[in-house]
């Protein structure tokens, strides 16, 4: 189809007059919507004839308007068309009220399920929490067992660095020969403290008992409290001996040493 | 044609499918005169004209929802039933009875020049256009547009071959274009 041809055809002025037949008017409408060009020259000359048919524009009298509203008011097809719109608007608002409805609905399940979930979530956090107390709690009692330790420490050291403090070794013997100790003994106020290195925890029933040889003689120097491991304990007093000695008793000591269950002795 | 722009009319429409009584007032008030100018212009009797207003304004109201702004503008559409109203009352049957003094292939130059004080007032008055068209052409636009005869008849009447017809409506628009640009 040439739309050169067409268009100088004068078949558009034609249609745009009034003139074409029904035929023409309708495969105009369908060119329209296929060629640009086409739609254009039919609006061009749309255009020009509607400018002209303005200028022979006239107000109509004044009182036609309320006539033709009223007329339009009063047009039964109208107030039909406004009941059905009517009709139409209600559905919508009951229907916009059924959705509204049910998007409440499912508001309240899907708070629901967030209550529900936060709850839990709430639940775990706390769980979390108490685990995280307890572990809390151990770690305290270790920093105190910890501060415990080094304050013995410090005290072992003072004693160690006190002038008037001797420090007497004493070598494990027999099957003990890993079981080392030393004996501080101040010189001055008496005192005595074992400080056993390397002891095997007492079988239950027996006990540390530490001894000093004075001329020859064995005298109790106290007990080793079974409860300290290897740590620095305070003894009886020892005015004078000549060596120190540690066996082990049974509970609550032995009135004299048994010699083959001696761990450790030392002389000074 | 009043002032109105893509936007106002897609309002105007949209307002106009929902029946809003401030869209006929605007309606009225915006298209009124150019509607029934044509309608007198078509018929004549301003008596007629009053009535054939109310009917346009009735099937413009009616149909809306018929109105589909692919096809073209508001105006055009409107404008369409107007004279498409008019001249199905000019042409039937009770009216030609009536009015049968009124020779309308005879004077259409007569009821151009008495319809030119009712123009619209604009840079270039119906008058200067008029007298500036070719008569020829003047001829065509009257037959057809505003007296709606087909190409047949009109060829019959001023006794020109179908095709002088239509060469002279074609030259007749371009010209007009020309004249009112």
């Amino acid at each position: 189809m040439n739309v050169r041809e067409y268009i100088s055809s004068g078949i558009i002025e034609a249609c745009v007059l009034g003139m074409a037949s029904d035929r023409d008017m309708r495969e105009l409408e369908s060119l329209c919507e296929q060629h640009q060009e086409i739609k254009q020259a039919l609006e061009d000359y749309q255009k020009t004839l509607e400018d002209f048919a303005d200028r022979y524009a006239k107000k109509p009298p004044e009182f036609l308007k309320k006539k033709i509203q009223d007329a339009i008011n009063n047009d039964p097809t109208n107030s039909s068309k406004t009941t059905i719109e009517k009709i139409v608007k209600d559905n919508n608002n009951i229907l916009s009220l059924k959705y509204l409805m049910a998007a409440s609905i499912l508001f309240l399940i899907g708070s629901l399920v967030f209550n529900f979930i936060f709850w839990n979530q709430t639940k775990t956090f706390k769980n979390e929490i108490a685990a995280l107390e307890q572990k809390q709690q151990i770690s305290i009692v270790h920093h105190r067992n910890n501060e415990a330790t080094i304050r013995e420490y410090k005290n072992t050291l003072q004693l160690f660095l006190t002038p008037s403090v001797k420090a007497i070794p004493l070598s494990g013997v027999g099957n003990h020969v890993e079981c080392n100790a030393v004996v501080l003994w101040n010189e001055t106020t008496k005192q005595v403290y074992l400080y056993p290195q390397n002891f095997p925890v007492p079988p239950s029933g027996k006990q540390y008992q530490l001894w000093a040889i004075v001329d020859g003689k064995p005298v109790d120097a106290g007990l080793y409290a079974t409860s300290g491991a290897n740590q620095l304990q305070e003894m009886k007093k020892i005015p004078r001996a000549q060596m120190f000695a540690v066996t082990l008793e049974k509970k609550g000591g032995a009135p004299s040493p048994t010699l083959s269950a001696m761990y450790a002795a030392g002389k000074i | 044609m009043p002032i109105i722009d893509q936007y106002n009319e897609d309002r105007l429409i949209k307002s106009l499918k929902h029946k809003d009584e401030q869209a006929f007032n605007y309606l009225y008030d915006n298209y009124s005169a150019a509607l029934y100018g044509i309608v007198i212009k078509v018929i004549g009797s301003v008596e007629e004209a009053n009535d054939l207003l109310q009917e346009i304004f009735i099937k413009i109201w009616r149909n809306i929802d018929n109105y589909d702004s692919k096809k073209g503008r508001l105006y055009t559409w409107m404008l369409q039933i107007a004279r498409n109203t008019a001249i199905d009352k000019l042409r039937s049957s009770g009216f030609q009875r009536e009015n049968s003094n009124v020779s309308l292939a005879h004077n259409p130059l007569v009821t151009t020049e008495s319809s030119s004080d009712n123009i619209h007032i604009d840079h270039l008055g119906l008058k200067d256009i008029v007298q500036k068209l070719d008569k020829n052409y003047q001829l065509i636009i009257e037959l057809a547009y505003f007296k709606g005869y087909t190409q047949q008849e009109i060829a019959e009447m001023l006794k020109i071959p179908l095709g002088t017809v239509k060469t002279r409506s074609r030259k007749a628009l371009i010209e007009l274009k020309k004249i009112m640009e």
